[in-house]
């Protein structure tokens, strides 16, 4: 190959060469897609795309941790000192500004209102999914829950890498890059919620 | 392999992994400038197509092993996962099964090819 690489115009092993190694790359691409594929979700994981919850049963201040799509998800009844501790925050104290919920709009900040559905404040849901390696964070825990004598409310941390996330789920301290992600949901009625 | 290596180290730090574990000389001895007479037809191809098989053979038997389980009563059903659900699942399986018959096939034209041309005759008895 050294020796044909100094010439002036294209000639037809260039072309050759070229056509050869595109050939060679869409093999290889198209053999590595199934492998790369499979450890997808696969159909029977996508085919529970949505399901419903019943909130009404969550008393204040619990925490269910349910099964979407083959990941866990936190669904807490938050109480108001949880709410009014996550409205306090300043939105440039937010190590990761973005809201990070489905429901909004991409671009969105991170104010409490836009980590839920509709101003349903009381309500947060979202993936218990650490966004730094994927440990399930242990709720009413860390540095950033809402004290209360002598038990915290509110608030996560993860145990694998020292992640904090405030009572609205949002990445406060720690390795983790952005805030708990809120997956897609909606209120059937006031007491019901579909998530997916 | 006998005689001298056309391989030369063009880099310095080339010269230097050369001088110290000669491996990329080997490989290329072996599978770049290896010796091989004129009169080698295509039934000699069979030994390169079983090495590209015994790798599809390998890693498509990892993949399709982490989504098997290996239970009197849930096996079938694993299978079935397989081939319906699991994202190219049924490729990775079909690969496999018939990857193994091909091997088969594959492995007895090389044995034929050895035996009828005398390809263990001396110095490759070990070969």
């Amino acid at each position: 190959m050294a020796d044909t690489a100094v010439h002036d115009t294209t000639n037809r092993r260039d072309f050759l060469m070229i056509a050869t190694g595109a050939v060679a790359g869409v093999g290889a691409v198209a053999t590595v897609w199934p492998f790369v594929s499979q450890m997808n979700p696969d159909a029977a994981v996508l085919a529970l795309a949505s399901i419903e919850v019943d909130i009404s049963a969550i008393a204040e201040g619990q925490e269910v941790v349910l099964k979407w799509r083959g990941n866990p998800v936190f669904v807490r009844h938050r109480s108001k000192a949880e709410i009014d501790a996550a409205k306090a925050v300043q939105l440039s104290d937010l190590k990761d500004p973005l809201a990070r919920n489905a429901n909004v709009k991409d671009g969105d900040e991170a104010s409490d209102e836009n980590r839920v559905v509709g101003g349903k404040e009381n309500f947060l849901v979202m993936m218990a999914v650490c966004t730094h390696l994927g440990c399930v964070p242990i709720g009413n825990s860390g540095d950033f829950a809402v004290v209360q004598g002598n038990s915290k409310t509110g608030g996560w941390f993860c145990p694998c890498h020292g992640s904090q996330y405030d009572t609205a789920g949002r990445i406060r301290k720690g390795p983790a890059p952005e805030n708990l992600a809120v997956p897609p949901y909606k209120y059937l009625s006031d007491t019901k919620i579909q998530i997916g | 392999m006998s005689g001298t290596s056309k391989y030369q180290p063009t880099s310095a730090l080339g010269k230097w992994f050369h001088d110290r574990l000669p491996i990329i000389a080997f490989a290329k001895d072996t599978m770049v400038d290896f010796p091989t007479p004129k009169n080698l037809n295509y039934w000699w191809t069979f030994g390169g197509i079983l090495a590209v098989m015994l790798v599809i053979q390998i890693i498509t038997g990892i993949v399709l092993v982490m989504h098997y389980t290996p239970h009197v009563s849930m096996a079938f059903d694993s299978v079935e996962h397989i081939m319906r659900d699991v994202n190219y699942g049924w490729l990775l399986r079909y690969m496999h099964f018939n990857g193994a018959s091909f091997f088969f096939i594959a492995v007895y034209i090389h044995m034929f090819r050895g035996m009828y041309y005398g390809s263990y005759k001396a110095p490759r008895e070990v070969l």
